[in-house]
């Protein structure tokens, strides 16, 4: 826009000085044109007086010699030859006065014939005269009278006055016309010399205009910009610590008016505690001059509140002072959030701590629990069967019958110790992570087995098996405990158990299915919590930990062990193991 | 037929019993101490050393009032007047840990007591068997 102005500005300057320079150079060609025409109106009234004078010339010859002739006075002979001697001269005179016109120049050679043919006339008559031939002489005179010359003189001089004065004329009418184009293109120039001007003075003026208001209105802005910024700014003196400036910000939110303010130090709205470090700080500033501040404070608001801020300064010269642009934002608020967090993670901390306290109290407790247990279980049975053995058929029949009934509750009880035992043994650490391959274990849970799949007539199929990363005693109690309840649980037909894996992004997926009882679906989530049982011990024995010691073990493994069965039909149990772990 | 001594260190009565149970039905004619602790059975060994008396194998328990298994066999096995006395851990514990600072403490075997009856008469039978008609011992005279 500026630019845009600018340019037409110049442009408009460049045409006035164009046209001024035009004028001149028409003003000084007029005046040239009118000095010339001056010369030629001066040199054709030259012609005229000259012609004048050749013609005057001409008739004093003419009356001298004609005197002579009439009185025979030898004087006037004097007189004629003075004046026949000035005649060339005159007319040449007259030729130089005509200058380049041809037309004129053969006027005067017409003139001049006239003249020397009418002196020749006059000089014959003269000497025929002075002979005494007077008869001869006016014989040539009224010869002359006949042929005229003298009229023919007089006739070339008036023509040749008459066509000066014409020329005069119509080269006087070309100037006036020229004279007054000149003028109105004179007028012209200086009418859009002027109108330049007008415009090039009032553009200037627009322009100064313009840009004192846009410095007003960038300095409304940047004034704006600075009081009602959201943060809190301020200005201070670094030597007298006196506040120099502060923004409407930091007057609404510290309740100081801004002649309060003005009438401060910095160290006012500190409070009391926090001057040493105010001190400190500013000394090294000074040690630092022109350095950039930033750091965490604490105001004293005119209410007496004392809030949490943080502080950005940085050296400006403000009003010939060396000050400090200080800009401050509140964060009491996210200091209180800060705290409330750090509290909540404490205290999560101390849960999590608190939990896994609990968690291996638990297991210790478990172990210690089953572990312990075994004592007195062991003193209930053994002494139980060396009741039944030493004193069996020495009691009556219902004796033997409460001593069968305890006998049995003692071993079962022995099972879910047993059991629980197991299951408190599977840790949550990860010591005893190695590769295992699973076909070897697989191997060998089917040995363990081997007598069991003979009797049931069972057929086990085994796909491809991976080496995993695991605790190899662990990964063996699982397929353990999958294939014995895959044999358990079996259906009227063979047991026909297949085992298969499946590779996935992150883990591996295997299944353990069999064409067993299979499990209602509701059931699916409860099998695997410990001691939940589906059967009656009649039917099926166990304790109910085998799958719970699974879901353990595969947890552990970074995994996920479910269930899906239709009943009658078969289930198929799978589990994940994390490739990493 | 030479009359073995064996000093059983239980604080279980009942284990106790068994055990004698058990070495009652054995074929080898045999004399049973027993001591209630640690310190006790020390006592015991301490008194009869270097006598005739002294005892041709230990079965030590490990869960003991006082001073417990592991520790007692420490100082029987540091012991050069004691420390040829075949000492078999017989505990319900399984415990890796008790295993191994058994073995630590060289022991001569470590038995986990079977819960079954039947299997634990026979574990004491073999012990038995193994330990005083199998194995080769010095004499024990000094």
């Amino acid at each position: 826009m500026k630019t845009f102005f600018g340019n037409r500005l110049v442009n408009a300057i460049a045409i006035a000085i164009v046209a001024v320079l035009v004028i001149v150079v028409l003003s000084v060609w007029q005046y040239q044109r009118i000095r010339d025409s001056g010369v030629i109106i001066r040199r054709s009234n030259a012609f005229l007086l000259q012609s004048e004078k050749v013609q005057r010339t001409v008739t004093q010859f003419e009356v001298d010699v004609k005197n002579y002739l009439l009185t025979g006075d030898s004087s006037f002979l004097d007189t004629a030859g003075r004046v026949a001697y000035l005649l060339p001269g005159a007319i040449d005179s007259l030729r130089l006065l005509v200058d380049g016109d041809s037309e004129q120049r053969s006027r005067i050679d017409s003139l001049q014939f006239y003249v020397d043919g009418n002196r020749n006339v006059l000089e014959r008559a003269m000497r025929l005269s002075k002979g005494g031939e007077f008869g001869g002489a006016a014989m040539l005179i009224n010869a002359e009278a006949r042929t005229g010359y003298s009229h023919r003189i007089e006739s070339a001089i008036d023509k040749l006055e008459t066509a000066q004065r014409r020329s005069l004329e119509i080269r006087r009418t070309a100037n006036q016309q020229k004279a007054v184009q000149l003028q109105w293109a004179l007028w012209c120039l200086t009418g859009a010399v002027v109108l330049l001007a007008v415009f090039i003075f009032r553009k200037i003026k627009l322009d100064l205009k313009m840009e004192r208001e846009e410095r007003i209105s960038t300095e409304d802005k940047y004034k704006m910009l600075f009081d009602k910024s959201p943060l809190a700014k301020w200005v201070y003196d670094e030597e007298t610590l006196r506040f120099l400036e502060v923004n409407g910000t930091a007057i609404q939110d510290y309740g100081y008016s801004r002649n309060e303010f003005l009438s401060m130090s910095i160290a006012d709205i500190r409070p009391a505690e926090d001057l040493d470090r105010l001190r400190l700080d500013l000394e090294s500033v000074r040690s630092h001059p022109g350095s950039f501040r930033n750091g965490q404070w604490r105001h004293r608001k005119k209410s007496g509140e004392i809030i949490d801020v943080d502080v950005v300064a940085h050296p400006i010269d403000f009003e010939g002072h060396r000050a400090r642009m200080v800009v401050v934002s509140d964060i009491t608020d996210r200091r209180r959030y800060e705290e409330q967090l750090h509290r909540l993670n404490t205290d999560l901390a101390k849960r999590a701590a608190e939990l896994s306290a609990s968690n291996a109290e638990l297991e210790r407790f478990a172990y210690i629990a089953s572990h312990d247990l075994q004592e007195p279980l062991r003193m209930v049975s053994s002494f139980l069967q060396l009741l039944q053995k030493r004193y069996s058929g020495q009691l009556d029949s219902k004796a033997d019958q409460y001593i069968h009934y305890a006998v049995d509750g003692a071993e079962r009880m022995k099972a879910l110790i047993m059991d629980l035992l197991e299951y408190s043994r599977v840790g949550t650490g990860k010591e005893n992570f190695t590769p295992v391959d699973t076909a070897v274990v697989i191997q060998e849970v089917g040995e363990i087995f081997h007598e069991k799949i003979i009797a049931a007539r069972a057929q086990v199929e085994i796909g491809r098996l991976p080496v995993v990363t695991g605790d190899k005693v662990q990964l063996t109690q699982l397929f353990q405990n999958l294939l014995s309840n895959a044999l358990k649980y079996h259906s009227d037909k063979p047991p026909v158990i297949r085992i298969g894996v499946q590779e996935e992004a992150a883990h591996w997926l295997f299944s353990v299915a069999d064409n067993g009882i299979g499990i209602d679906p509701q059931f699916f989530d409860k099998i695997f919590i410990i001691f939940q049982r589906l059967h009656n011990k009649s039917d099926y024995s166990g304790t109910g930990i085998g799958l719970a010691i699974c879901k353990k073990i595969v947890e552990r493994h970074g995994g996920r062990i479910w269930v899906e069965s239709l009943p009658q039909q078969g289930s198929t149990f799978y589990f994940t193991i994390h490739k990493k772990e | 037929m030479q009359q073995i001594h064996i000093l059983l260190v239980d604080d279980n009565e009942g284990d106790i019993l068994l055990t004698k149970e058990a070495l009652d039905d054995a074929r080898i004619i045999n004399r049973i101490s027993i001591a209630y602790d640690g310190v006790e059975a020390l006592r015991f060994l301490r008194k009869h050393a270097g006598g005739g008396d002294m005892p041709d194998l230990i079965l030590l328990d490990i869960n003991l009032p006082r001073m417990n298994g592991t520790e007692l066999l420490g100082i029987i096995k540091t012991d050069p007047g004691l420390k040829r006395i075949p000492v078999i851990m017989l505990t319900t514990s399984s415990a890796e840990k008790d295993i191994l600072a058994s073995y630590n403490n060289y022991a001569n075997c470590y038995i986990t007591k079977p819960v079954d009856l039947d299997r634990f008469m026979d574990v004491v039978r073999t012990i038995e068997d193994f330990w005083i008609s199998i194995v080769k011992l010095p004499k024990t005279v000094q």
